[in-house]
C-alpha cells in the first residue's frame, strides 16, 4: 500500500490538497455567513419599476434597512415607462452581465426566463422559511423546482360592481352576469349607464390577462398543467365568442365597444363616470375610485378565478454582494415589511397574517375579497418565452373578436412555438 | 497504422492522425470561419474524431484491403501514395459537407428539443412623432433574423420614445439612475430623427459611437383634396405660399419649438422668402409670415404640433398643413402616426395631395449606435446586424414600407445660417398670455416620499416653468379651490415674481370644470398673443357646481387653449378633458409626479413665445 502511494505520491498529494482545501472553504465560509458582520461591503442596488404605491412606501423600507446596524447601504434605481420598459432594462442588463445590480424585482412572469439563463442566484429551500407566505405568490417564485425569489408584492383582478344597481349577492358566473345586466338595463337606470361590463382589452399585456380570465370562466383552459396548448376546445372557443358577442352591439350593450383600447386607467375611469355595471381591474382601483367614490360599488372575486400577478424580489447571479442581497430580500418580504407595505402602500402582502391585520382591513375594506382572490388565482404559462407567447395569443385573440370569436387557424400550433419563443 | 509487413510506431501513428485532422479541418474551414459555438464544435470535434478514429483497427484494415485491390498500380510506396492522396481528399471532401450540413442539423433539433435560445434584448429609442415606424422597422428585422435561424428571433426589440433633446443630454452625461427614472432604460440604439441632435460624445460609459443616415424625408405642403388652385409646377416655399393665398386657403405650420418639422419648415420658408427678394427678412416681414400661420392654425383648430389628424376628425379645415413627407405617405395609406396624433385614424379613406417646393430641408434620419462600455458583446453584435440591415437592401424596402426614402442624405443638418432665420422666428412669433391653474384640493396634502408632499412636487415644477417667461409673455396664477377666499395669487399680465407657494395648505373639493371656464372667461381676446390656459390637477371635479357639458359649452370657440396636465388620480382618459383640450386645440398630458416637471416643460414650451 505505501508503496503504491509512494508511486503516485504526486496525485495522491494533489488529492489530500483538494480534499483539505475544500474542507477549509466549507469551515471558513460557514462560519463567516453565520456572523451578521459576513455581509458583503458596498452599496446594495435594486433594480425596480415605479413604486406606483402610497407615499413611497418601498423607499421608507430601504430607509429603514439602512438604519439597521451593520447593514451595507441599499438603493432603489427606478426605470421609467411601462412594465415592458423595466423588462427591457433588466433583461438588457443581466445579458451584458454587470455586477451593478444586487436584486432585480421582476414581474411573476418573467421568472422562468430570467432563472432559466442563468441571472439569478437561486434560494436553496432549507436557507429560508417560506411557511408565512401565500401559496398561490410563492409558486410563482419557483422554477423547474428551485426557489429563486422571494415574493414582493401579489395581485388578482377583482369584479367591480354597482351596489346601487345590483342588490344582494352579486353573480359568481358569466352568464348570471349577464342576466343580472339584462335585469339593470330592463328597469330604470342611469341615462349614463350605456354598457354592462369593462375591462383592458387594448393590444397589451391587459388583453392577455382579460382573456385568459374569459375562457377559463367558460372552463376553457388555454395551456395545460404538463404545458401542452390546450385553447382549442369548445370551452375556450366559448369564452372568446361570448367576448365577442358583447361588444358586438346589442341590446342591452354587454360590453362597453370602447373596452377594446382601454387600459386599467380608462376602464377605471368609464365605471367611474357611471357608464357600465361591471368592470374588471386591479384592487388599486378600489383607492383610485376616490373617496366617497362617484359611484356606489362592492368588489367580489372573479367567476372561476383571476390571473395571479404582482412582483417577486430575485438576486442576480451577477451580484457582489449575494449574502447582503439575500438578507435584503428577506428584510423587504418579512411580515412586518408586506405590513407596511399593504397598510400604508396599498400593495397586496404576499403573506396571509397581514390580510387578519385589523388595520389593514379597515384601511383597505377589500382584503378579504382580495386573500380569497389571490387563493383562487391561476398563473399563465411558465415559459423563459412569456413576452412571445403573449403576443402570439393576443393576436390570436384580437382575430378572434373581430371574427365573432373564431380562433385563428393554426391557433394551437402557434402558440406551442410561441412558447418556444419561435415565430 | 502499418503497412503490410512493417512495424507499427509511435511516429507512424502521430503522423497519421495529424493528417487526418488537418484534412477534417482543412474540409470544414474550406467553407468558412467558423462564427457560432456549434460551427466550432463541429470543427473541433470533428478533427479530434477524424485523428482518433485514423489510428483505429478497422481503419487499419480498410487500409490493407484498399491496398490489395489497387494491386493493379506498382510499385508499391507509389499505390501507398496515390491512396494516400485519395483518402486525403475524400476526408477534405466529407470535412466541407459536414461544416455546410453539421451546424444546421444540430440547431435544428436543439431547438426541437430544448426551444429557441434567448434572444438578444436591444433598446431602441425614438421620438414620439417616430415611434410606429421604428416598431416597423424592428419587427421587419426580427422577422428576417428569426427566418436564418430556424424562426428563432435573435433579438427582442423594445422600442420607445423621448424627446431628442432630453434623450441627448441623457446620453451625453452616461444615462444614469436619474435618467432611468425620468425617460426609461439605457438605449442601444438611437432614432433621433435628424442629425440637429447629434449624436452624443464617446465618455467615460460611452465607449464609441457610430451615426449614419439611414433614411431622408423632406418637408412638403399637404393639401387636402377639395381645395382649388394648386399650381403642378415645381414651385419655391415663397410661390407656393403665394399661390395659396391666391387660392384662398391658409397653410398651417406646426409650432417650431415643439416640432422639428415646424424648426425645418421655418427655415425652408424664411430662407426662400428672403432668397426671392434678394435679402434676407427683417423683423417686420417676419411678423407676417407668422401671422399668417398662426390665423391658420387658430382658425383650423389645430392643436400646435401634430396637425395632420386633424384631418381624420369630422369636418376637417379647409387648410393645407407643412408635414414631412413621409407623416402625408402613412396618413395616404392609413399608417398609424406618432407624437400628437397617436391613436388617431386616417377617416374614411381621406387623402391629401402633396406638393414638393423645391428647395427644401430635410429630416435625415440618422440611426446611432451606442456602444456602452459594460455592453455585452452578444447586444453589440445584433445592433452592428441590424444597422447593416437597415442600410441593405431589405432595410431599404422596409424604410419604403414605413414612408421614408431609404438610402440617407448628408447635408440635412440645420446651418448655422439656418439657425439664424430659426431665432429670427423667434422673436416675430406672438407672445404667450397663459393662466395657470393649480389645484390646492385636500388630495394634494398627499406626501410622496418623507417630506414631500404632491402639492411641493407641483409648486416647484410651477416656479421652475414660470422662469422659462420672456419679457413679452403674459402670466396670470390661480388656484383651486380659493385659498383663504382668493383665487387669484397673480392677475394675467406682464412677467412678475410669484407669490410664495410654500405658506399655502391644500384643503377642500376640486372645482375643475368651473375652474377652466372662468379660466377661459379671464382671458379675453384683444391682441395677438396666443391665449392658453393649462390646468394642473390631481383629481376629479368636485364641488363647483358646474357639469362638464355646460363646462364644454363655455369653452368652445372662445380662441383659448386648454392644457391639462392630470396627475394623480386625474387622468386623460376621462372624457370631459379629452374633450376640453382636444376640443379647443390643446392637449391633455398625463404624468406622475415624477414626470410632473417635465410635462410641466413640455406644455410652457409649446406656449412661451417672446424672447
Amino acid at each position: 500500500m505505501l508503496a503504491l502511494l509512494m508511486r503516485y505520491r504526486g496525485w495522491a498529494g494533489l488529492g489530500a490538497g483538494v480534499v483539505i482545501g475544500a474542507l477549509a472553504t466549507l469551515l471558513v465560509t460557514s462560519v463567516v455567513q453565520r456572523a451578521p458582520g459576513g455581509l458583503e461591503p458596498g452599496t446594495l442596488i435594486i433594480l425596480s419599476g415605479r413604486d406606483d404605491g402610497l407615499g413611497g412606501q418601498r423607499q421608507a423600507l430601504v430607509d429603514q434597512w439602512n438604519a439597521l446596524p451593520g447593514r451595507p447601504r441599499a438603493e432603489i434605481v427606478v426605470v421609467a415607462g411601462e412594465a415592458d420598459a423595466h423588462h427591457a432594462q433588466m433583461l438588457g442588463h443581466a445579458q451584458s452581465g454587470g455586477a451593478d445590480v444586487d436584486v432585480f424585482n421582476l414581474d411573476i412572469t418573467w421568472i422562468a426566463e430570467f432563472a432559466k439563463n442563468g441571472y439569478l442566484r437561486p434560494i436553496p429551500a432549507e436557507s429560508v422559511d417560506t411557511s408565512g407566505f401565500l401559496a398561490k405568490p410563492l409558486e410563482a417564485c419557483h422554477y423547474e423546482g428551485k426557489l429563486w425569489a422571494l415574493p414582493f408584492n401579489t395581485d388578482a383582478g377583482l369584479l367591480f360592481y354597482r351596489s346601487d344597481l345590483i342588490p344582494g349577492d352579486p353573480p359568481n358566473s358569466w352568464p348570471l352576469m349577464q342576466r343580472a345586466i339584462d335585469d339593470v338595463f330592463a328597469g330604470p337606470h342611469p341615462p349614463e349607464l350605456v354598457a354592462g361590463f369593462t375591462g383592458q382589452l387594448g393590444d397589451y399585456e391587459g388583453l392577455t390577462v382579460n382573456a385568459f380570465e374569459a375562457i377559463w370562466a367558460a372552463d376553457g383552459e388555454v395551456v395545460g398543467s404538463d404545458g401542452t396548448v390546450v385553447v382549442d376546445s369548445p370551452q375556450a372557443r366559448d369564452g372568446l365568442r361570448r367576448l365577442a358577442a358583447g361588444l358586438s352591439p346589442g341590446r342591452p350593450q354587454q360590453i362597453l365597444p370602447e373596452s377594446v383600447n382601454f387600459n386599467e386607467t380608462s376602464s377605471r375611469q368609464a365605471f367611474h363616470e357611471g357608464k357600465v355595471v361591471f368592470m374588471r381591474n386591479w384592487p388599486v382601483s378600489y383607492r383610485l375610485l376616490g373617496d366617497p367614490p362617484k359611484v356606489k360599488f362592492q368588489t367580489t372575486v372573479l367567476p372561476r378565478g383571476s390571473v395571479l400577478g404582482g412582483q417577486n424580489l430575485a438576486v442576480s447571479s451577477r451580484s457582489d454582494q449575494p449574502r447582503a442581497a439575500r438578507e435584503l430580500i428577506e428584510f423587504l418580504t418579512s411580515e412586518r415589511s408586506q405590513q407596511i407595505l399593504f397598510e400604508r402602500g396599498g400593495f397586496a402582502a404576499t403573506r396571509e397574517l397581514v390580510y387578519q391585520d385589523r388595520e389593514v382591513q379597515a384601511k383597505h375594506p377589500y382584503a378579504q375579497t382580495l386573500l380569497n382572490a389571490v387563493r383562487q388565482a391561476r398563473l399563465r404559462p411558465v415559459t423563459p418565452h412569456y413576452s412571445r407567447f403573449s403576443a402570439e395569443f393576443r393576436a390570436g385573440v384580437r382575430y378572434a373578436l373581430a371574427h365573432g370569436g373564431e380562433m385563428p387557424p393554426g391557433f394551437e400550433k402557434r402558440l406551442t412555438e410561441a412558447l418556444e419563443g419561435r415565430v | 497504422m502499418s503497412k503490410g509487413g512493417e512495424e507499427p510506431s509511435p511516429k507512424r501513428d502521430f503522423f497519421v492522425a495529424a493528417m487526418g485532422m488537418t484534412a477534417m479541418a482543412a474540409g470544414q474551414l474550406s467553407t468558412g470561419w467558423p462564427e457560432t459555438a456549434l460551427q466550432w464544435g463541429f470543427l473541433i470535434g470533428g478533427s479530434i474524431a477524424v485523428g482518433l478514429a485514423a489510428l483505429s483497427d478497422t481503419i487499419e484494415e480498410l487500409w490493407q484491403r484498399a491496398l490489395h485491390l489497387m494491386r493493379s498500380v506498382r510499385p508499391l510506396p507509389l499505390r501507398q501514395t496515390v491512396l494516400a492522396v485519395v483518402v486525403v481528399v475524400l476526408v477534405v471532401l466529407t470535412g466541407r459537407l459536414i461544416a455546410a450540413v453539421g451546424p444546421p442539423l444540430a440547431g435544428a433539433a436543439r431547438v426541437e428539443l430544448f426551444g429557441c435560445p434567448q434572444p438578444v434584448q436591444l433598446r431602441v429609442l425614438t421620438t414620439p412623432e417616430g415611434l410606429p415606424s421604428a416598431r416597423e422597422l424592428t419587427e421587419a428585422f426580427e422577422a428576417r433574423s428569426a427566418r436564418s435561424n430556424f424562426r428563432c428571433p435573435k433579438t427582442l426589440f423594445y422600442v420607445y420614445p423621448a424627446e431628442p433633446a432630453k434623450a441627448r443630454e441623457a446620453l451625453s452625461s452616461g444615462w444614469g439612475p436619474e435618467h432611468l427614472a425620468a425617460l426609461g432604460p439605457r438605449p442601444d440604439l438611437w432614432l433621433p430623427g435628424s442629425t440637429h441632435f447629434p449624436p452624443p460624445e464617446p465618455g467615460d460609459r460611452l465607449s464609441h459611437v457610430e451615426s449614419v443616415s439611414v433614411a431622408s424625408s423632406p418637408i412638403v405642403l399637404a393639401v387636402p383634396e377639395g381645395l382649388s388652385g394648386v399650381d403642378p409646377r415645381e414651385l419655391t416655399w415663397a410661390q407656393a405660399l403665394d399661390n395659396a393665398q391666391r387660392s384662398g386657403w391658409d397653410v398651417a405650420r406646426p409650432e417650431p419649438s415643439g416640432s422639428l418639422v415646424g424648426m425645418l419648415a421655418t427655415i425652408a420658408v424664411y430662407d426662400s422668402l428672403g432668397v426671392r427678394q434678394g435679402r434676407p427678412l427683417d423683423a417686420g416681414q417676419a411678423r407676417g409670415v407668422e401671422r399668417a400661420f398662426e390665423r391658420a392654425l387658430d382658425a383650423g383648430g389645430y392643436s400646435l404640433s401634430g396637425l395632420l389628424c386633424r384631418h381624420a376628425q369630422p369636418e376637417p379645415p379647409r387648410s393645407a398643413v407643412i408635414v414631412s413627407e413621409q407623416e402625408l405617405a402613412r396618413f395616404n395609406r392609413g399608417m398609424p402616426l406618432g407624437g400628437q396624433c397617436a391613436g388617431a385614424t386616417s377617416a374614411h379613406g381621406r387623402r391629401m395631395t402633396v406638393v414638393r417646393p423645391s428647395p427644401t430641408r430635410t429630416l435625415d434620419h440618422p440611426l446611432v449606435r451606442l456602444q456602452w462600455t459594460d455592453a455585452g458583446s452578444e447586444q453589440t453584435r445584433q445592433a452592428r446586424a441590424f444597422a447593416e440591415w437597415l442600410t441593405g437592401p431589405e432595410g431599404h424596402t422596409a424604410l419604403s414600407n414605413a414612408g421614408l426614402r431609404p438610402g440617407g442624405v448628408s447635408d440635412g443638418r440645420p446651418t448655422p445660417d439656418d439657425m439664424r432665420l430659426v431665432e429670427l422666428h423667434e422673436q416675430a412669433t406672438r407672445p404667450g398670455r397663459i393662466l395657470l391653474a393649480l389645484d390646492t384640493s385636500f388630495s394634494m396634502r398627499q406626501p410622496l416620499a418623507a417630506g414631500v408632499s404632491r402639492f411641493s412636487v407641483a409648486a416647484q415644477g410651477v416656479t421652475r416653468v414660470v422662469a422659462m417667461a420672456s419679457g413679452r409673455d403674459e402670466l396670470g396664477l390661480w388656484v383651486f379651490p380659493a385659498v383663504g377666499g382668493r383665487r387669484e395669487l397673480l392677475p394675467v399680465g406682464p412677467r412678475a415674481p410669484l407669490p410664495p407657494l410654500d405658506g399655502i395648505v391644500p384643503v377642500g373639493p376640486t372645482p375643475l370644470y368651473q375652474t377652466i371656464a372662468d379660466g377661459v372667461r379671464a382671458l379675453p381676446p384683444g391682441d395677438e398673443a396666443a391665449r392658453a390656459l393649462v390646468v394642473l390637477t390631481d383629481g376629479e371635479d368636485s364641488g363647483g357646481g358646474l357639469t362638464a357639458q355646460q363646462m364644454l359649452g363655455d369653452i368652445s370657440g372662445k380662441g383659448v387653449r386648454v392644457f391639462v396636465v392630470a396627475v394623480g388620480e386625474a387622468n386623460c382618459a376621462s372624457q370631459a378633458l379629452a374633450q376640453a383640450t382636444q376640443g379647443t386645440g390643446g392637449a391633455c398630458l398625463e404624468t406622475d409626479f415624477a414626470g410632473l416637471q417635465a410635462a410641466l416643460e413640455q406644455v410652457f414650451t409649446l406656449l412661451w413665445k417672446g424672447v
